[in-house]
């Protein structure tokens, strides 16, 4: 089949849908409204076909030895199998094994920025978050653990100094984090973790590093990538890193097929540079509250023309003299 | 051996940053690969070595080896090859695959134990004993990717047919929470479906 695989927001409003519609309490609007949304897009109706599909499977298995199967302890299967891995820390700083272990927990809280949006999360413990555009977080405290997950983009996180009994720790889809002091900032690449220890240390673990072998200790003013065995050797912390916490985009010297990558980020729909240009080099510091602004400032200063064939699907082109 | 080599961080927007790796490598592997080939000529038996490391087991580690390198001539046609850190890349993979091989051989443990209890007369025959195991791996893949309780959630509902009142009162949360938990199930499932019926 060539059907691409389905978009994660699709997928959420299709399952959001048929659960609603599953209720036996759903009234005849709702299902008007909800077969309206199946036939907006041929991606709707095959998400929802999809979870039609797996639904019926699931009924087939009511009873007999298939539930039992499906309801096996998971748990101490995870901690066997992690034991057989070996993923786990053997002798773990602080005592946090035992958090480590722990399979996932319910997470309280999922929260989004929007593209161009930046925000501002308070913590329980009197810490916040401050998100970065496009970016999405899971949090859960508890009385012995605090846990945030960056399931995509930049955060910076401030707490109140890590008392040793209540741990602060981030995970990524590359390492585990444990804050020893109160201000870091992370955020994730494709296939690495970028993050940086503001005050105080921190320590990194790559996920899928043995023992002691992939771990680092990351000193304030320090930064890093990880990848999911090792981080690399701590760099001092570049100061343009910390550009987006007040609204601007920084350039010194920028190529500007880099620039335009970054730009993109803030900016709602589709953003290319074309080849011809990428290698121009741009200086600047530009408010990223007003990216229209940003992309008319480019074609003051290089010999390069905008083009929008939408306001969501822009180019930047080599300018053409009349 | 231990060496050196630097690369560019593919990750990094800002591409004039150059940072050094250091890790132990032999001198072949100062260069990045640039095909699947080279991929696996350089790092086959890194990984081998790796995967046997863990799993304890040569024949298992041989297996998830070849299946991690099948999975890279497999992938999704849009899906990009990472190169720049290929051995963080191929443990990566190497480590979903282990962790889907450990759930599927407990669950069909977890089913063959189960059919045990049954009596002999109402046991399915073998086709309908695979057919089944097919069934339940598509689900148990979804549970899974969820916690504890979004997992019970959708056991009740799906598999022993409870409404979601019902289930909001066993398990004293809202109707609006059983939704949302159910609804995050269905969310996993739509995106695991529609990611395997691309290698159809």
């Amino acid at each position: 089949m060539s059907d691409a695989p389905i978009d994660r927001r699709v997928a959420r409003e299709a399952a959001d849908w048929f659960v609603r519609l599953q209720n036996s309490g759903a009234n005849a609007a709702e299902h008007a409204a909800g077969a309206e949304w199946r036939a907006r897009h041929a991606d709707h109706e095959r998400a929802w076909q999809l979870a039609e599909r797996f639904s019926l499977r699931a009924q087939q298995l009511a009873g007999g030895a298939g539930r039992a199967a499906l309801e096996r302890p998971r748990s101490p299967e995870r901690r066997r199998m992690l034991k057989t891995l070996s993923v786990l820390i053997v002798a773990a700083p602080l005592g946090l094994a035992a958090h480590q272990s722990l399979p996932w927990r319910e997470w309280q809280a999922d929260e989004r920025t929007a593209t161009g949006e930046q925000r501002t999360l308070k913590l329980a413990d009197g810490g916040q978050i401050r998100l970065n555009t496009g970016s999405a977080v899971e949090i859960a405290y508890d009385d012995s653990v605090r846990r945030v997950r960056l399931i995509a983009g930049e955060m910076l996180v401030e707490v109140p100094r890590t008392p040793v009994r209540r741990p602060f720790l981030v995970d990524t889809a590359e390492a585990q984090i444990t804050l020893l002091g109160s201000r870091l900032m992370l955020r994730q690449y494709p296939n690495s973790t970028y993050l940086a220890a503001l005050e105080g240390e921190v320590l990194v673990r790559p996920r899928l590093s043995r023992g002691d072998d992939g771990l680092m200790r990351l000193a304030a003013g320090q930064q890093t990538y990880v990848n999911t065995l090792a981080a690399e050797p701590a760099m001092a912390l570049a100061q343009s890193r910390l550009d987006w916490l007040s609204g601007v985009l920084r350039a010194e010297k920028m190529r500007l097929d880099d620039f335009i990558t970054e730009l993109d980020r803030y900016r709602p729909g589709l953003l290319r540079c074309d080849p011809a240009v990428a290698g121009l080099l741009i200086s600047g510091t530009f408010q990223l509250r007003d990216t229209g602004q940003i992309l008319r400032a480019l074609a003051q200063t290089l010999p390069v023309s905008v083009n929008y064939r939408t306001p969501y699907w822009v180019t930047v082109t080599p300018r053409v003299h009349s | 051996m231990y060496g050196a080599w630097s690369t560019l961080l593919e990750c990094d927007k800002f591409s004039f940053v150059t940072i050094e790796f250091v890790q132990p490598i032999s001198s072949a592997n100062r260069h990045p690969p640039q095909s699947i080939d080279q991929l696996y000529g350089h790092h086959h038996s890194w990984l081998l070595g790796w995967l046997r490391q863990r799993l304890g087991n040569a024949a298992d580690a041989a297996d998830l080896a070849q299946d991690t390198f099948m999975r890279l001539l497999t992938r999704a046609p849009d899906e990009p090859l990472n190169f720049t850190t290929p051995r963080a890349y191929l443990a990566t993979i190497a480590h979903r695959l282990t962790l889907n091989h450990y759930r599927r051989r407990s669950l069909e443990q977890a089913y063959l134990a189960a059919l045990a209890q049954t009596p002999e007369e109402l046991a399915p025959s073998l086709e309908h004993q695979a057919l089944v195991l097919e069934a339940l791996d598509e689900i148990d893949q979804v549970l899974a990717l969820l916690p504890g309780k979004t997992r019970q959630a959708f056991l009740m509902a799906q598999v022993e047919g409870y409404t979601q009142e019902e289930i909001a009162s066993q398990l004293n949360l809202s109707v609006r929470s059983v939704q949302r938990y159910l609804a995050r199930a269905f969310e996993e499932c739509i995106v695991l479906a529609s990611q395997s019926t691309q290698h159809e």
